[in-house]
């Protein structure tokens, strides 16, 4: 039985590398016009930010399959190649090497850590990085990071934003504490909310990110007594958080970031928990039907197709959208420039940096990004939390400066 | 082909001969061949992905080769492989970014921290064994991924260190031919090491306190003591595959070093074959090629699977690939390629 | 075989204690040099714990152990090694993982001294104590007839054979004192007279003091200078073979056994 076994195994193993190496070796395109642009996706639909990455990558991967639809950008086909990296740097790697192998033109990275992960080599190999809504504040400085795209308000200016706008509403005198997950991308979300709320912010209290009970550090929080406690849990710490809030302090008032405006935090949490929650969002939700979401949804009825249940479901979608919709700007700007030739890594980034006062079918504050400001849009939308569902109270609003931020020359 | 594999008969004259690693022409032919291939043929011949992807393999197996001096040759466990592996590759970037020390300064070093930072775990294992060291080793991983978040020691906010690339005359680590090189010619450093202890006295020695750790004290091994050497150069080892990693990706930064790692060392070893060096070279191929082969492999069969879907199937391929070494074939994957070798070295007088 | 000088191996005083068990009550045993004595008793008398106590695997509550005049009471079993002390075991506990020879030269442990450097380079230090230290293993293996099986792993032996390189490797380590746990316990009549012949062998050529756990009667009264007789962790008896063959409480500590005392 062992020979037998073994001489399977081995066949086995063989063929499969076999395979693979067949598999790793890129499609030609489908039509002989164009070269189709390859856009790569590091995936994270499992792992810490899993919610978050089926959301991104079901948005763009829907956009692009109407856009080739309807024959492309300019007639030019856009190939999504995912990997999937469950939020873990050494399978980032190998998954750029394997988007560099397809000649991707730009990858979209998820998660603050597998961004940082790929940037030298990103950098090296002249592929720029996409990644809305995440990322560290240095980012901004198009010139410091020529490669790194954040394209959108950073964490700092979530909170900043956040901040300035509860002030508005509650007074001058309101104060803000802040429970932060202690990923970066957490801590600057609460130090732009510090910076925001100067000397009325009262604290923060920080949780590790494998934490399952969140309880002694809401009530560290809780004990500092501000009115607004804001906080930048994700997926189930998220949910924890907003209970542990409202039983620890059911009188203050609640906030976060954009990653929690979720149907599970509304579920799990309750809505009379929920109600009158705060959150940021850098797009227009589903639920606003903007232009970019009432597009896909005649695409799908008229080809037929199911609506994507997770465009529903997952709110994260909306940012989804905000990522395609962009994206797809830059190809076209790239396409008008180079023609019927392929559109490179380099390509790419000169386009991203061309965009002007876009506003994604609705589906972004406008944006504008230069070769020294690749956050290109410091205004959030924010939504509040109303009988279970999330209604949008302000439109792109940008809050104060936020400390620390590289001087880009923004408005 | 069955002419290379049949190994007649050898009869050694003396003990020099009876000494020697590659001691039949048939397999100093095969490891001169790997050697030609791997440092000449394949920088010259391979893609950049590939030579990625034998990079992340010779970083794995590294790091595999140094849990299997604990764990396979010396018989303790340690669940924090990648804590040490984490000293190593932030030791290394601090000391050059940071401190200033020249590369060839700041690698030694970092092992060396790697090693001594292992004792501080190591030393429990006087008392304990088993169950409880293993705990021990988790508290390892545990401490050290909370350093890594709460202390500052990249010196900015985000808790990266960039590692510069080495450059010495042509040869750039910022290259992928580079990186490959650096990463191979390591892992033959460390697998000539491997192999040389386990044919004196300390790696005997090792041996002998897995096997009868009360018989080894009665011919004058001491167990703590080896026990203590043993972790020093496995979290060495695992030191340098940490170090490794930096220069192969640039940067590190927490995420590199979880939890999830130490159990994939755990899993090399334990399927490439414990207590054999091909071993943890064959699994750590293994554990890095079946990703690739799942996403890459089986849309040519036709079977289309969700990015979400293969993570979940290449979980439970792992956990069945685990079980299967540990009950049908102990030796794993480097007991199965021997069984192949036989299969062929008696053919076709099979009978 | 007459004593000289310095007793190699003295243990006074002995009691060992497993909580409120007592293997061992007030043992006191001496060897004379280039004695052989044997220890006998029945299966649970203490024979093996006082071995253990000796060679440092248990610590006696009391007692001392002294080699060749020095104190290694209380000492951890490889530093009672390092005095010439050697032993095989009741369970032979060789190191499976390996070779008839790498457990041979394991015994040699304590006369090299390449450690993870030398040893990780291999030219030069590891290498010359490897060559040099298998040529000193090689007149081992030709005594006890191991050629044919030198690089066997160990776990595919017989019973006898593996008793013989469990002898082997505490021959390695070149001792002074040597302590042999049950060597022929199993073995057939061939087997054992050729570990009579080893032993006897040893005696002459190597200057060694043995002692001896046995329970073949014929072989410990032909081959012993001195006999100690243990029951219920005390001494009943101690002698010369005849003095010992011959005590009624020997006698009568065997009780149904008295035919193979008398042989």
């Amino acid at each position: 039985m062992t020979r037998r076994l073994t001489a399977g195994a081995l066949t086995l193993l063989a063929g499969s590398l076999i395979l693979s190496a067949c598999g790793s070796d890129g499609d030609p395109g489908a039509d002989g016009d164009k070269e189709p642009i390859v856009v790569g996706i590091a995936g994270a639909r499992v792992g810490a930010i899993a919610n978050i990455g089926e959301g991104i990558s079901e948005g763009i991967i829907d956009w692009f399959e109407m856009v080739n639809a309807e024959g492309g950008v300019n007639g030019r086909e856009v190939e999504i190649v995912e990997v999937e990296t469950e939020y873990e740097a050494p399978p980032a790697v190998e998954a750029f090497s394997r988007f560099q192998q397809d000649d991707a033109a730009v990858v979209v990275t998820q998660g603050t850590a597998i961004t940082d992960a790929l940037t030298p080599v990103a950098t090296q190999n002249k592929i720029p990085l996409f990644f809305p809504g995440q990322g560290n504040l240095e980012t901004v400085d198009g010139e410091a990071a020529p490669y790194v795209f954040p394209a959108s308000p950073l964490y700092a200016h979530q909170a900043s934003a956040l901040v300035d706008y509860l002030i508005q509403e509650n007074g001058p005198d309101t104060t803000f504490a802040c429970l932060a997950w202690e990923a970066p991308a957490g801590r600057e979300f609460c130090n732009g909310a510090a910076d925001a709320a100067e000397k009325n912010f009262v604290g923060e209290v920080v949780f590790p990110a494998r934490a399952a009970d969140l309880a002694p550090q809401v009530n560290r929080l809780v004990d500092l007594g501000a009115d607004v406690n804001l906080h930048s849990a994700v997926f189930g710490q998220a949910t924890a958080a907003f209970k542990g809030l409202c039983e620890a302090a059911p009188d203050s008032i609640m906030g976060t970031w954009h990653w929690s405006v979720t149907k599970d935090a509304v579920e799990g949490a309750g809505k009379d928990c929920m109600e009158g929650m705060y959150a940021t969002s850098m797009s227009t939700l589903t639920t606003d039907e903007p232009e970019a979401f009432t597009m896909l949804q005649d695409f799908w009825s008229e080809s037929g197709e199911e609506p994507n249940p997770v465009a529903l479901n997952n709110t994260v979608y909306s940012n989804g959208l905000y990522f395609a919709t962009v994206l797809e700007e830059a190809i076209r700007l790239a396409d008008d420039k180079v023609g019927d030739g392929p559109i490179t890594g380099e390509d790419m980034k000169a386009a991203l940096e061309s965009i002007t006062d876009f506003e994604g079918y609705g589906a972004a504050c406008p944006i504008t990004l230069t070769p020294k400001d690749h956050s290109g849009n410091r205004a959030l939308n924010i939504y509040r939390v109303e009988s279970g569902e999330f209604a949008r109270v302000e439109t792109c609003v940008v809050g104060p400066p936020v400390a620390g931020e590289p001087d880009v020359g923004q408005n | 082909m069955p002419l290379i594999a049949m190994e007649t008969g050898r009869f050694d004259e003396n003990h020099r001969q009876q000494v020697r690693v590659y001691d039949t022409p048939h397999r100093r032919f095969w490891i001169l061949t790997l050697l030609v291939v791997g440092f000449v043929i394949v920088p010259f011949a391979a893609n950049q992905y590939w030579l990625t992807v034998l990079g992340l393999i010779g970083v794995a197996a590294v790091g595999g080769l140094g849990l299997n001096v604990l764990v396979g040759y010396t018989g303790q466990i340690s669940l924090g492989h990648a804590a040490f592996a984490a000293v190593g590759a932030y030791s290394c970037g601090i000391m050059t970014t940071r401190l200033g020390l020249p590369v060839w300064l700041a690698i030694p070093a970092a092992l060396l921290c790697a090693g001594l930072f292992s004792l501080i775990f190591g030393v429990v294992s006087l008392r304990v064994k088993g169950m409880y060291l293993a705990i021990a080793t988790l508290a390892a991983q545990y401490l050290v991924e909370w350093a890594l978040h709460a202390w500052n020691l990249a010196g900015n906010d985000y808790g990266l260190i960039t590692f510069e690339p080495i450059e010495i005359g042509a040869f750039n680590t910022a290259t992928p031919v580079g990186r490959y090189l650096l990463i191979m010619a390591c892992l033959a450093l460390v697998v000539l090491y491997v192999e040389n202890l386990t044919r004196t006295r300390t790696g005997r020695a090792m041996i002998a306190v897995r096997d009868q750790d009360m018989a080894a004290a009665g011919i004058g091994v001491s167990p703590f003591k080896y026990k203590l050497i043993a972790f020093f150069i496995s979290s060495s080892i695992a030191g340098l595959s940490g170090v490794l990693y930096g220069f192969s990706a640039g940067i590190v930064s927490a995420e590199a070093f979880t939890l999830t790692l130490s159990i994939q060392y755990l899993a090399i070893i334990l399927v490439g074959g414990l207590g054999t060096v091909p071993g943890a070279v064959l699994g750590a191929a293994f554990i890095t090629m079946l990703p690739i082969v799942l996403r890459d492999g089986l849309p040519i069969i036709g079977i289309e699977l969700a990015a979400n879907m293969q993570v979940h199937l290449l979980s439970v391929l792992f956990g069945i690939a685990i079980l299967a070494f540990l009950f049908l074939e102990s030796k794993g994957l480097y007991g199965l390629f021997r069984n192949i070798k036989d299969y062929f070295r008696q053919w076709p007088f099979s009978y | 075989m007459q004593p000289s000088g310095t007793p190699a191996l003295e243990a006074n005083g002995i009691s060992l204690r497993f909580g409120g068990l007592t293997v061992l009550n007030d043992v006191s045993l001496e060897v004379g040099q280039r004695q052989i004595v044997s220890l006998i008793g029945p299966n649970g008398a203490g024979k093996s714990s006082l071995v253990n106590c000796i060679t440092g695997f248990y610590r006696p509550q009391r007692g001392t152990v002294t080699v060749f005049g020095e104190d290694v009471s209380g000492l951890p079993p490889q530093k009672i090694a390092k005095h010439r002390v050697a032993r095989t075991y009741q369970n032979i506990e060789l190191f499976d993982g390996m070779s008839v020879l790498e457990n041979l030269l394991l015994g040699r442990h304590m006369h090299m001294s390449s450690g993870p450097i030398s040893g990780g380079l291999w030219w030069g230090k590891a290498r010359n104590e490897e060559l040099r230290e298998r040529e000193v293993v090689e007149d081992l293996v030709d005594f006890l007839e191991l050629e044919s099986i030198r690089n066997a792993p160990v776990s595919l032996l017989s019973y006898g054979q593996r008793k013989r390189v469990d002898l082997g490797r505490a021959l390695a380590q070149d001792p002074h004192i040597l302590i042999l746990d049950e060597p022929m316990a199993g073995m057939n009549v061939e087997e054992k007279e050729d570990m009579v012949r080893f032993i006897l062998e040893l005696q002459e050529t190597r200057a060694i003091s043995i002692v001896l756990i046995e329970h073949d009667m014929g072989v410990v009264m032909d081959i012993s200078d001195r006999v100690a007789v243990l029951d219920f962790g005390q001494f009943i008896a101690m002698g010369s073979p005849d003095e010992v063959k011959n005590d009624p409480a020997v006698i009568r500590a065997y009780v149904g056994g008295a035919k193979e005392i008398a042989s």
